[in-house]
């Protein structure tokens, strides 16, 4: 069985129809890559899942419907949210970053959060909104990760990054996805293919690809028709 | 000197009433997105309120002044209270609806206080001491300036701490900053709509009884009356922001008391020019979209 | 089929002049509409009742323009209805001028005003562009309770009637200024018809819709709203002139925020967008309001309870519940209602923009 099951969702962003007719199923397990071009309307498919759109269809997570809840319901029934661009409280603190997304409390998981981001470790008290750009992402990767979830959805992790950053933020994404299954959205493919098991690729508001990651990313027709660029190394 | 130090303690009072208005006005902006035309009317049932419990016990004693102060600011709370769980959430973030019906509670509810109070002013009780003056550098300032000042500091500095010491002020905080990704992060931000709208409602009905101790009187326009200075005063401090909310409070009220006084009775007309002015120049106020 | 839907699209066509022909006639017969007309329709109470509701209706239409086309939320449009009343007023009083030129003369500084500030508020839009609407209408209210001298400040300017031709003064003629209400009221609805088809129209309505779109076109949009704000400006100034002359009196009340308040409500409950919504509510608004205030003596109504008495005596009670229970429950407004019930089938409630 799997985790989460969407079949046939569409969504709308002020009346506009942004994903048409999405249907895809993750395993409980590893990290499954959704792609496609951008614009394609990935983002819009993590935020339909969860409700920050409206959208119809039948999803289904861990057997129970949730394509009606509201999206703080279905976050709280284990669903960590990274979402594009950060979107950290910039006036906020680190801590209160944090302290806002632990549902149970932060206080068992000071251990965690220094091992895995000892750099936002040591400015718990700064003002999120005067991060750099890489450190605003560990913040807003922390939030996720601070509750015990049964699924994480993250989107472009490594937007706007330096390859070093990337790297650590890849580790980081590995060493969670131990745990918890994830479904991320990522362009970068070499990040894909150092993580991601399977795949989803959406082109024109469908999914045109669900399989292994491997099987897609090294047949170069299938990539470039696909996410148009040649190959997976860049 | 004794005209400037009177000027300034009566601009400093009416800047306190004004700031109890438009600090709720300014949080449940910028974090629900309501542009709240009923908070006068909020202002104006928690000073009939305290007026009648105060008419009740009789009396002019500072304990019974007190009664009507908490009793203004409960009111205050459960109608906003109630106004939010009937009227808005059903609306749920369609702002221009929600600002609509706002508009229509304001009308109908200044019609029912007209309809059962009558339009003319009802005069309250006061403590003997408040009606009285203090000198100070030569100026005779009457002490109700100070009452007024007092609470509107202490209503800012706790909801201030509120804002920085609780979950609900966390939340609050950073939903005024990004609603959606709060929603996101598994957090109700519905009830802490409904709480905005109840500290919105305490505040301003605890500053309709201050109110009707400043003019006097209570009438069913007191709230309203008060109401377009407390959006002027909310758009010059930025939406959202309750020291924002503070300081243009102080600046419109005390260039008013100015204006009034040197400038030949054009107090109401600077302060309309210098919200012309922020609004062409700095369109998101002196200190937009935060909650502290 | 195709016969009938081309009936229903140009009813406009044929309701329209029969119902401005059938209302001309009304201060010729002895026409009755117990409880709602005070008296038969020849009578002056009576036409003077219709003559307000028909200018508020072209008030309420100017505004449609504003909000229903433009998509312009204005929290200050009684200013012009004031420049309106206020303007002629004064002119009638401190000068000699005679009543044809001194309407002339008032319609043009609405137009002035509405262009200039028209100029400077649509600098912002959205909820600030209702704020500096209401800064400049509260400025005037100001300006009008501060010069007494000239306006009789809160007392409200009474009219003098030295260069008002005889036709138009007393109670005997009201039925002529109940016909000059009804031609400001046509060529208010033919104005705003016309602004609406014309291209001007559609390029505003494109702007609610997709603002960016219209400036790749080339289009600039603010010059086009800007005309929309004059033209409601001048039609309000228009209204307020025939409406002081009806009333004998500028009053305060004319630049208050609730008059615009009112507006808003009347358009919305309406059905923003709806022409024939705003005029028809804004008729009906005021004989409500004329009529309530006059049942509200009336005896039969004061042997109510009171807690039934007190609120069907207050019309603004009145229109701001059945408001509050139209956006709740009645998206699109009572046109939205007509419609669906036109086309028989429950059409989806449209969202309000
Ligand atoms: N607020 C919005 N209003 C209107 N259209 C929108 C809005 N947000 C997104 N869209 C449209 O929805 C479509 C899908 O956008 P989405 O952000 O989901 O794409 P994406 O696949 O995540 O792209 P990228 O790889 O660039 O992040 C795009 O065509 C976009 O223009
Ligand atoms: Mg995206």
């Amino acid at each position: 069985m799997s985790l989460l099951s969407v079949k046939s969702m569409s969504a709308t962003i002020a009346g506009q129809l942004v994903v048409e007719d999405v249907s895809f199923e993750i395993p409980e397990t590893g990290i499954t890559a959704l792609l496609g071009r951008n614009g394609v309307g990935k983002t819009s498919t993590l935020r339909g899942l969860i409700g920050l759109i409206d959208r119809k269809g039948e999803i289904s997570f861990g057997g129970k419907d949730i394509s009606g809840m509201p999206t703080n319901k279905i976050i709280q029934l284990g669903i960590g949210y990274v979402p594009e661009d950060r979107e950290v409280f910039a006036s906020l603190s680190v801590q209160e970053n944090l302290k806002l997304a632990a549902r149970k409390g932060l206080d068992s998981r000071w251990d965690f959060i220094e091992k895995l981001f000892p750099d936002i470790f040591g400015r718990l008290h700064q003002r999120a909104g005067t991060l750099s750009g890489g450190q605003q992402q560990m913040v807003s990767l922390a939030r996720a990760l601070v509750n015990e979830n049964q699924l994480l959805l993250v989107d472009e992790p490594t937007k706007g990054l330096a390859p070093k950053i990337v790297q650590e933020t890849a580790a980081a994404l590995q060493l969670a996805a131990e745990k918890t299954p994830m479904l991320l959205v990522e362009q970068n493919l070499t990040v894909v293919k150092q993580l991601a098991e399977d795949a989803i690729v959406l082109e024109g508001g469908r999914v045109v690809f669900q399989g292994k990651a491997k099987e897609l990313l090294s047949d170069e027709k299938l990539t470039a028709k696909y996410l148009g660029v040649g190959g997976g190394d860049e | 000197m004794s005209d400037v130090i009177l000027l300034l303690m009566t601009g400093l009072g009416l800047g306190a009433l004004y700031f109890l208005i438009a600090g709720g006005l300014s949080l449940i902006y910028g974090l629900m997105g309501v542009l709240n035309f009923a908070h006068g009317s909020f202002l104006t049932v928690g000073a009939i309120a305290g007026w009648e419990i105060s008419k009740l016990l009789g009396g002019d004693s500072w304990g019974v002044l007190l009664i009507s102060m908490v009793v203004g600011a409960l009111v205050g709370a459960v109608v906003a209270t109630a106004t939010e769980l009937l009227l808005i959430r059903p609306l749920y973030l369609r702002h221009i609806e929600q600002a609509l019906i706002t508009v229509g509670l304001s009308l109908a509810s200044v019609a029912l206080f007209e309809g059962i109070w009558g339009v003319d002013p009802n005069y309250v009780s006061r403590p003997p001491w408040l009606i009285e003056v203090t000198k100070i550098a030569g100026a005779l300032v009457p002490n109700d300036r100070f009452l007024l000042i007092g609470s509107a500091v202490l209503v800012l500095f706790g909801m201030l701490a509120f804002l920085r010491y609780t979950r609900f002020g966390l939340i609050i905080r950073a939903g005024v900053e990004n609603r959606a990704m709060v929603q996101a992060l598994g957090i109700d931000v519905r009830r802490a709509f409904t709480l905005v709208f109840a500290i919105g409602g305490a505040v301003a009905g605890f500053g309709g009884v201050l109110a009707s101790q400043y003019f006097g009187y209570v009438s069913p326009h007191l709230g309203g009356n008060l109401l377009i200075f407390a959006f002027i005063v909310t758009i010059i401090g930025g939406l959202g922001s309750l020291v924002g909310a503070a300081i243009a409070s102080v600046l419109v009220a005390v260039l008013q008391q100015f204006a009034n006084f040197y400038l030949g009775g054009t107090g109401d007309l600077v302060i309309v020019v210098l919200l012309i002015v922020v609004l062409l120049t700095r369109p998101t106020g002196l200190l937009g979209k935060r909650a502290h | 089929m195709n016969f009938l839907s081309e009936i229903f699209k140009r009813r406009g066509l044929i309701v329209g002049p029969l119902l401005v022909a059938a209302m001309a006639v009304l201060p010729l017969i002895d026409f009755e509409l117990p409880g709602i007309f005070p008296g038969p329709s020849s009578n002056p109470g009576t036409l003077q009742i219709l003559a307000l509701a028909l200018l508020i209706g072209s008030l309420a239409l100017s505004y449609h323009l504003l909000l229903g086309v433009a998509g312009l939320l204005s929290f200050g449009h009684a200013l012009y209805f004031a420049i309106g009343t206020y303007g002629l007023a004064i002119l009638l009083r401190q000068t000699d001028i005679a009543l044809l030129p001194a309407m002339l003369i008032v319609g043009l500084v609405g137009l002035v005003v509405a262009a200039v500030l028209g100029r400077i508020s649509l600098q912002v839009s959205g909820i600030a562009f209702a704020m500096v609407t209401l800064a400049f209408a509260q400025a005037g209210s100001v300006l009008i309770r501060r010069n007494s001298e000239i306006t009789n400040g809160e007392e409200g300017l009474p009219i003098n009637t030295a260069n008002v031709p005889d036709y138009l003064v007393g109670v005997v003629n009201t039925k002529n200024l109940f016909w000059l209400a009804l031609v400001i009221a046509v060529i208010a609805f033919l104005l705003v018809t016309w602004f609406e088809k014309s291209r001007a129209g559609h390029v505003v309505a494109a702007t609610r819709e997709n603002e960016l779109r219209v400036r790749v076109l080339g289009i600039r949009p603010t010059r086009v709203k800007i005309l929309a704000v004059v033209s409601a400006g001048v039609i309000a100034t228009v209204a307020g002139m025939v409406y002081f002359v009806l009333q004998s009196t500028a009053s305060p009340a004319n630049i208050s925020a609730d008059l615009t308040l009112t507006l808003l409500v009347i358009v919305v409950l309406g059905g923003v967008g709806s022409r024939w919504g705003a005029l028809i509510g804004g008729v009906i608004y005021m004989i409500l309001d004329q009529r309530l205030t006059s049942l509200a003596r009336a005896p039969e109504l004061k042997e109510l309870p009171e807690f039934l008495y007190i609120p069907l005596s207050e019309p603004l009670f009145l229109l701001g519940s059945i408001f509050i229970l139209v956006v709740l429950f009645l998206p699109g407004g009572f046109a939205g209602l007509a419609k669906r019930f036109r086309t028989g089938k429950r059409a989806k409630l449209k969202e309000l923009a």
